[in-house]
């Protein structure tokens, strides 16, 4: 039988990255100044970031244009979701094992 | 790596529901105005066609035209310009998992779609005239708008936030 702790994800538990996963993971897609304004993070902090979790599978990046202006959108892709349940029932088990 | 206490565990776990939350609220973030918009609209609507006997009757046939095809125009505009106006607004949209059922949609629209025709045939039936009965029951829409419109997406929020906490 698997251990739910070893869901464990060292790259979504920093807490900015874990805020981030966390806040798309309701959401289809949502914009970069949202999430920035969400997690309280510059543009090129969360930029940093954003690529981190993108180079690991867990986002993707959509650019677009609105108009005139570009806008660009973060989606949580199939494999950032099924780490961040991942890492949330290895949390609960965590927990769980203080009981 | 220092592994992770339960007392950290569980403080994550708080900050993963709190961000779920504040995302299930801004997905479902349709400001007031749209609805007391797209209600007052519905209101002008209907107002117009009850008022048209009158206007053709004290000014003229010409007038009539013009203030029906005039407003139906400025109609047009304004639920153009609301929905365009929200629409750019939406800064996050909600996941399939997190997003209202087909069920509630539809529980939803037959509600709407009782209480619009039940106005429909009542007037028709005290006033005996069509196009009274299809104003009032554009007018009687509107007012389901502006009443419900935020309790509404305030119940839809509320269903989107215990199903991501569920998940």
């Amino acid at each position: 039988m698997t251990d739910p702790r070893d869901g464990f994800d060292a790259l979504i538990h920093a807490p900015t990255r874990l805020a981030i996963v966390s806040l798309l993971a309701p959401l289809e897609w949502a914009e970069f100044k949202f999430v920035r304004d969400q997690v309280g993070l510059s543009d090129s902090a969360l930029s940093k970031q954003i690529t981190t979790l993108e180079d690991a599978g867990y986002v993707a990046v959509r650019k677009e244009f609105v108009g005139k202006k570009p806008r660009t959108s973060v989606q949580l892709t199939a494999e950032g979701r099924a780490a961040l349940e991942g890492h949330v029932a290895a949390l609960r088990a965590i927990v769980g094992g203080m009981l | 790596m220092t592994p992770t206490t339960p007392d950290e565990a569980r403080e994550a776990l708080a900050a993963v529901d709190r961000r779920r939350v504040d995302a299930v609220d801004a997905a479902y973030a349709t400001p007031w105005w749209y609805f007391a918009a797209i209600g007052g609209l519905l209101l002008v609507l209907g107002g117009v066609q009850l008022a048209d006997d009158w206007i053709e009757g004290n000014w003229g046939e010409t007038a009539s035209v013009l203030v029906v095809v005039g407003s139906g125009l400025v109609i047009c505009a304004g639920l153009g310009l609301s929905i365009g106006l929200v629409a750019r607004q939406v800064r996050a949209t909600p996941a399939p998992g997190t997003a209202p059922t087909n069920r509630d949609m539809q529980v939803l629209a037959i509600a709407c779609g009782v209480l619009v025709l039940a106005v429909f045939g009542i007037s028709w039936a005290l006033t005996g005239r069509g196009d009274h009965a299809v104003a009032l029951a554009a007018m009687a829409l509107g007012v389901i708008t502006v009443v419900g419109g935020i309790p509404l997406r305030n119940t839809l929020r509320r269903r989107a936030r215990a199903r991501v906490r569920q998940g």
